[in-house]
């Protein structure tokens, strides 16, 4: 079933999202092609540099445009359809209520993370020419490099272990903010005061939670904190454990929104 | 046999509100009953306790003896009072969609009835009138082989051929397995199709009879029994 | 003819009188086959229990019978076709005559009458 519903998920989404990233491949080749014209003759400039800047305004406009609308789909998504009429229908299917936070979850992440690639694609159209396969290669492989130079095989674990930070990152806040909707919808009169209300809330709460670790964990550990560099160069299992207690930390705050969202849309669901 | 719907001591409060108190109510396969009652009489409240979207606050509700849950929304086909379907998808679409969820549904009376009704199933939903998607949502949920049926005021803004068609399919739709439980405000234009009728007021059960029963010995049709007992 | 029900009265036994109705007239003629409970019941705008019940109460005094697999059958007993049909008319003229009583004719004055009406019914 969360298959079914993560399908449908996407259907309904990718109406908005694929125009936009064919609109976003669009003004990149043009704006490729504006940088070539530009760079081979001396005619018409003042003409040419204005459709150029247009062109690369309408470009910023829309990279802009997709992260606003990531985010406004992604609200809009949870509420209409879960909490609106179409709520009728989706929570009187034979599914699990978690699945659905689940399913919207998920096409989030999935759109997030395709607007961030859909981005890097773009940027990459406008800069290619010739030599760009070539360059591009170069570039990466003298990354990793100094990547390698700088934290030995860690390195690699280390980029690892970021790609898992951000994603988790992500969950938590997008589960944040359906959790917030969720408390928002129980005050029948002020439904979008209440989301607004209870984001800041948890964020506040979730912050107050960090700081306090933060400052324990200073306090207790302060005799081991040489240099953040130091350490990550040199020792090879403390940043790790580093790294596995922050992801710990998300995983509960994640957890904890996803059980709330959970729990108030099993059972304190206000549809109107 | 389990009676296919069961309240046990129903309650059922909004903050200061009580919509629903003490409700007992049995209610067999086989039968079309009528719930009836003025406005804030618990009609609404008790049909979303009995799809799950609301949990009581006491007693309890049974769909074949089982609380509300995956098992239940299995069996249970229901038809709200407003529109439920989204408006980008096109009437094959949403076909698809029911029978992606719901093991139960058939598509073959779904495309009959549309095409009884002259609906392309090609068409986007969002150009269809109101009406016809009222007829559209009635045909989806009357296309599933159910084991109770929630019609929430089904013939309400339709107009008097489109009510015919609605009771019709209702009454042809009928097997004995099944209950179908009709909320309405217009009794007259439905008694006859109804076994039994439940008057609800001000969240309680007033008045639990056959119908044929009550014209026999109030000697008067329900819609009259209605206005006597809930007179402003 | 159409099905038309009272509020007032109990369904069933509209729905009983109705099918006698049909069944004396002829539009259901003796040894035919009855649509389903749930054609019947779709056709008349009725609840299909009620429709049964009254088939059942039909079957009960003769008027139909069922053979298990193929359905409801109207009797081919002529005779008592013609006895319920006598007998609704009987009921009619009862009726009429109590009704034409009330009005203020005497038994000679409403044979008159009736056949006074019959002759100007009749086309010439």
């Amino acid at each position: 079933m969360l298959g079914k519903l993560f399908k449908y998920e996407i259907k309904a989404s990718a109406r908005i999202f694929l125009p936009l990233y064919a609109s976003l491949i669009l003004f990149a080749i043009i704006n490729n092609i504006f940088i070539r014209i530009n760079n081979s003759s001396n005619n018409n400039q003042l003409f040419m540099n204005i459709m150029q800047g247009i062109s690369t305004f309408a470009y910023v406009f829309l990279i802009i445009s997709i992260f606003v609308f990531t985010l406004f789909v992604m609200i809009q998504r949870f509420y209409k359809n879960l909490l609106g009429d179409e709520g009728y229908l989706m929570f009187t299917l034979p599914v699990r209520t978690g699945e659905h936070i689940a399913a919207k979850l998920l096409a989030s992440m999935m759109w997030v993370i395709t607007s961030v690639i859909m981005t890097l694609f773009s940027v990459m159209l406008i800069a290619y020419n010739e030599k760009f396969f070539a360059s591009f290669q170069e570039a990466i492989s003298q990354i990793l490099t100094e990547i390698n130079r700088v934290f030995g095989v860690n390195g690699y674990a280390y980029i690892v272990e970021f790609a898992v930070f951000i994603l988790m990152v992500l969950a938590t806040n997008i589960l944040m903010i359906y959790a917030s909707i969720s408390v928002g919808q129980m005050i029948s009169k002020h439904k979008l005061l209440g989301s607004f209300g209870a984001y800041m809330g948890f964020y506040l709460i979730s912050q107050f939670i960090i700081s306090i670790i933060l400052v324990i964990g200073y306090s207790a550990g302060s005799r081991h904190w040489t240099s953040i560099e130091n350490i990550m160069q040199n020792n090879t299992t403390i940043p790790h454990f580093l790294f596995a207690g922050i992801m710990l930390l998300n995983l509960v705050f994640a957890a904890a929104y996803y059980t709330i969202t959970n729990l108030i849309l099993s059972r304190r669901l206000n549809l109107e | 046999m389990n009676p296919i719907l069961e309240c046990r001591a129903l309650t059922k409060k909004y903050g200061n509100t009580q919509a629903l108190s003490d409700v007992n109510l049995t209610i067999e396969r086989g039968r079309i009953i009528g719930l009836l009652g003025p406005n804030g009489s618990g009609k609404t409240t008790l049909i979303k306790l009995a799809n799950g979207l609301l949990t009581p606050t006491g007693g309890e509700i049974l769909i074949d003896g089982k609380h509300p849950g995956i098992e239940t929304k299995k069996i249970v086909s229901y038809l709200p009072e407003r529109t439920y379907l989204n408006n980008w998808m096109c009437v094959r679409e949403v076909i698809d969609f029911f029978k992606d969820f719901y093991s139960n549904f058939n598509p073959e009376k779904t495309y009959e009835m549309l095409k009884r009704l002259a609906i392309n199933p090609d068409d986007k939903l969002k150009t269809l009138s109101k009406g016809t998607k009222e007829k559209v949502q009635l045909i989806l949920v009357m296309s599933r082989e159910a084991d109770i049926y929630l019609l929430d005021e089904p013939i309400g803004g339709v107009d008097p051929a489109a009510r015919d068609y609605i009771l019709n399919t209702i009454i042809s739709n009928y097997n004995e397995n099944a209950a179908v439980i009709i909320s309405t405000h217009l009794i007259a234009d439905i008694e006859a199709v109804l076994d039994d009728v439940v008057f609800l007021a001000n969240g309680t059960i007033a008045l639990a009879e056959p119908v044929d029963k009550i014209r026999e010995e109030q000697g008067k049709s329900i819609d009259g029994l209605f206005r006597e007992v809930f007179k402003c | 003819m159409v099905w038309q029900f009272k509020a007032d009265r109990p369904i069933y036994t509209q729905l009983v009188e109705q099918i006698e109705l049909r069944i004396v007239s002829g539009e259901y003629s003796p040894g035919s086959k009855l649509p389903s409970v749930r054609d019947l019941a779709a056709e008349a705008s009725v609840n299909p229990n009620t429709m049964q019940k009254a088939l059942a109460e039909l079957e009960q005094n003769g008027l139909l019978y069922s053979q298990r697999t193929s359905g409801r059958y109207v009797t081919e007993d002529e005779n008592m076709i013609r006895k319920v049909k006598d007998t609704i008319a009987l009921e009619e003229i009862k009726d009429f005559l109590q009704k034409m009583s009330k009005l203020g004719f005497n038994s000679q004055e409403t044979i008159s009458l009736v056949e006074r009406i019959i002759k100007e019914m009749i086309p010439q």
